[in-house]
């Protein structure tokens, strides 16, 4: 399905900065090991600047073979080569799409309703998602390119609204919690990620300058996230650790003039922003299960499968606190992006380097 | 057929995802709650709600006059039972999502409160901007007084705090601060008070009275044709240290704390000068800036305020004297004016009460936050060694209308 479509720079980074946006929007410091506080001022950039670094072997790899994904470069290498990487792609992508919808049905459930069936949600999100992905990656891409300037003016009506509320005083002096609580925020930036792993996937159905798109989506990436933690640690300083979804709460305050409650402007943007991410990634997975299958018709459909798994692992994360908790710690993410974003594309141009002087010899 | 989908998933949205979701009850059925009232009474919590009456705001808008609410009272052992309780007297789930204010009763506050917070803490429909007060006396007088002919009491309630604090009267505070400084700096906080002032009235003859008069309180049918209007006022704040009330600022310390904490953005100052007389300014702007330094190990607090006004009244027989000859000392009495409310509120802080209710821990965090972190614990034993220097800026820049002379042009 996917290898025959194309979709531009913009649409890529577009699903991508909606997918990773939604992190930053959802962050639930007691449900991972971050916090909330000025060191993010820091740790943000110093979070991308790290995954940058770690992006290089992947970006040396799909620039020598712009027309593969790293999937197709594995395959090169051996069956079961390929079978290890499709497995552990497909297991991230699931993971972080059921990450997604069961943060957002605890949202759902303690601040909007608790009588809300979880279920119902989990279900219609997973609906509309597997629907969007069965149209493919190009109606998602227009539809990204769209909602990121809409999402972009909705946070920024929002950060103007909390502006009277911010105050110096809740700025805490940076590693004033000391340097554990400041690489707990890098690492959990960084495992948090699941884009770039995208990135080795959708970059050759693209069309369009890559580098160029990654240092923009970065940059933009970079500046939403700042602003977010300057509305949320101005508004509430430390206070924020004791809430599930700071973010939400300082939307919860954020009002001018006779625009109030604009908690709804934001859960819109986070219920657009999951549905987003799970179709991408429902695409992505469709994409793993069909090298797993070595289905080389052009159009699988081993999405709604994809939904069934992030649908049912998604209800037993957002069951209760504990699971969830233990599930979204930063030591699960950052395994899973230094194996696909690092180790893997090594290993793969090392091997291709090794494949390439047997040839030549 | 296409259409007809789409036609079909249009009718079917419409009428599944429809609002108010999860409630799945009529406006009507609903209990919307205004004004919420905590005191306590024999271990219990006893709550007087201001909810929402629809059947009194049955009629079109131009018939809608008076009270549009009524009171009603429950007990119970937490503040969500006893909320509970009280909706259930007329048949309604309770939504608190709307609620304007939270008054709590002087018996109340004077113990610890941290508890009691954490219903509007935790409770997904409770808002943390929901003004907070206290009364002086029980909470439910202030939810039942006659605060105006306003269709919901509460709401001008708030309105009346949000006007005393930008009159320079006594500050606002919302759930937000007092459950920041819950955690901050472990219970040193104040609250806005409010109490009724009796005023008596002449009753017309055949006046039926606004919606909700069978609730009010006993001053009803006193003294002939006259009865006692129960009008809410603010009545400076009541200052609590570990989550209790400890006492109360007056109206000067009040003006004090809105300068020290930046809450002044704009008001008028009445200051009797002796050059001109009784000079009437309005604050045009206002810059705060508070420091820290240390001074041989002692710890100095530096308060330096630049205040812009404009002069807007001179009352008396002395205006002539108003030039730019004299404009120095009357901006230096308004300056002395200011500093004397300032250090009157950091002395009943500091020295008196022993609270810092000026969140200067975090200032000295911010400048120190090595020897914070040591000090942090005894914080407000360290309180008491700081020595506070006020310096106030004041500048009349602008004299109004009305030309200001020279002495020798006179």
């Amino acid at each position: 399905m996917l290898i025959k479509e194309k979709i531009t720079a913009i649409q890529l980074f577009s699903i991508l900065f909606i997918s990773r946006i939604l992190i930053s929007l959802t962050y639930a410091p007691a449900l991972s090991s971050g916090s909330f506080s000025t060191d993010l001022f820091f740790t943000v950039p110093l979070s991308f600047l790290i995954m940058t670094i770690m992006f290089i072997p992947m970006y040396i790899l799909l620039k020598k073979h712009s027309s593969q994904s790293v999937l197709d470069c594995a395959q090169d290498i051996s069956p079961v080569f390929l079978k290890i990487v499709a497995i552990l792609f497909l297991l991230f992508f699931v993971y972080n799409g059921a990450s997604a919808i069961s943060r957002f049905t605890i949202f759902a459930t303690s601040s909007l309703q608790p009588r809300m069936p979880a279920v119902t949600l989990a279900v219609s999100i997973v609906l509309v998602s597997c629907y969007i992905a069965w149209l493919g990656i190009e109606p998602l891409g227009r539809f990204s390119a769209i909602m990121v300037p809409i999402m972009c003016i909705g946070v920024l009506i929002i950060s103007i609204g909390v502006l009277p509320r911010i105050s110096a005083l809740n700025f805490e002096p940076v590693l004033y919690r000391g340097p554990k609580d400041f690489w707990s925020n890098v690492l959990s930036t960084i495992s948090q990620t699941v884009e770039i792993a995208a990135l080795a996937i959708l970059a050759p159905m693209t069309t369009g300058k890559i580098r160029k798109g990654f240092f923009l989506w970065l940059v933009g990436l970079i500046i939403f996230m700042m602003a977010i933690v300057f509305s949320v640690v101005g508004v509430l300083g430390n206070f924020s650790d004791s809430q599930l979804f700071p973010v939400y709460i300082t939307t919860v305050l954020s009002e001018f003039s006779v625009i109030k409650r604009l908690d709804a402007l934001q859960t819109a943007i986070w219920l657009s922003g999951v549905i987003i991410k799970v179709s991408y990634l429902c695409i992505l997975s469709d994409t793993c299960f069909s090298k797993l299958s070595q289905n080389k018709k052009g159009r699988s459909l081993f999405f709604p499968l994809s939904g069934i798994i992030i649908l049912i692992l998604s209800l037993l994360f957002s069951k209760d606190f504990q699971i969830y908790t233990q599930v979204s710690s930063a030591f699960v993410g950052i395994i899973f992006n230094t194996l696909l974003i690092l180790i893997i594309p090594i290993i793969i141009l090392i091997c291709k380097k090794i494949k390439g002087r047997r040839q030549n010899a | 057929m296409k259409k007809m989908l789409l036609f079909l998933l249009i009718i079917s949205l419409s009428v599944t995802f429809t609002g108010c979701m999860g409630k799945e009850v009529e406006l009507k059925d609903l209990t919307v709650v205004q004004g919420i009232g905590v005191d306590k009474k024999n271990d219990e919590l006893n709550i007087s709600i201001q909810v929402f009456d629809p059947a009194k705001a049955s009629g079109s808008a131009n018939e809608l006059s008076g009270n549009l609410t009524k009171i009603l009272h429950s007990q119970g052992k937490s503040i969500y039972e006893a909320i509970y309780k009280s909706a259930a007297q007329i048949g309604g789930d309770p939504f608190t999502s709307q609620n304007h204010i939270i008054v709590l009763g002087e018996d109340l506050v004077k113990e610890d409160i941290k508890g009691l917070m954490d219903y509007f803490f935790r409770n997904h429909e409770t808002r943390m901007n929901v003004t907070i007060a206290i009364a002086k006396g029980e909470a439910k007088e202030i939810l039942q007084s006659d605060a105006s002919e306003a269709l919901i009491p509460a709401e001008d309630v708030v309105k009346l705090i949000q006007t005393s604090e930008e009159d320079l009267i006594a500050p606002k505070t919302d759930v937000l601060s007092v459950l920041k400084s819950m955690k901050e700096i472990g219970g040193d906080f104040y609250i806005t008070a409010l109490k009724i002032k009796e005023e008596e009235e002449e009753q017309e003859q055949g006046s039926s009275g606004s919606g909700g008069k069978q609730e009010k309180g006993s001053g009803e049918g006193e003294s002939g044709n006259q009865e006692k209007k129960k009008d809410v006022v603010t009545d400076g704040v009541g200052v609590f240290k570990e989550n209790k009330l400890i006492g109360y600022l007056d109206e000067d310390e009040c003006k004090g704390l809105l300068w020290i904490t930046g809450k002044v953005s704009g008001g008028v100052l009445v200051v009797q000068t002796e050059e001109v007389g009784q000079i009437s300014t309005e604050i045009i702007d206002v810059v705060p800036k508070i420091q820290f330094s240390l001074e041989n190990d002692i710890p100095v607090c530096s308060v330096n305020i630049n205040c812009f006004l404009s002069a807007d009244e001179i009352q008396g027989n002395k205006e002539e004297n108003f030039t730019l000859e004299t404009l120095d000392a009357v901006e230096k009495q308004i300056g002395d004016s200011i500093k004397k409310k300032i250090e009157k509120a950091i002395n009943k802080c500091v020295q008196e009460y022993n609270v810092d209710i000026f969140r200067l821990n975090d200032y000295f965090r911010n400048y120190n936050p090595g020897l914070y972190k040591q000090v942090k614990d005894n914080w407000h034993d360290y309180i008491k060694t700081i020595q506070f220097r006020t310096d106030i800026s004041v500048q009349i820049t602008r004299v109004g209308e009305k030309v200001i002379k020279r002495n020798n042009q006179q």
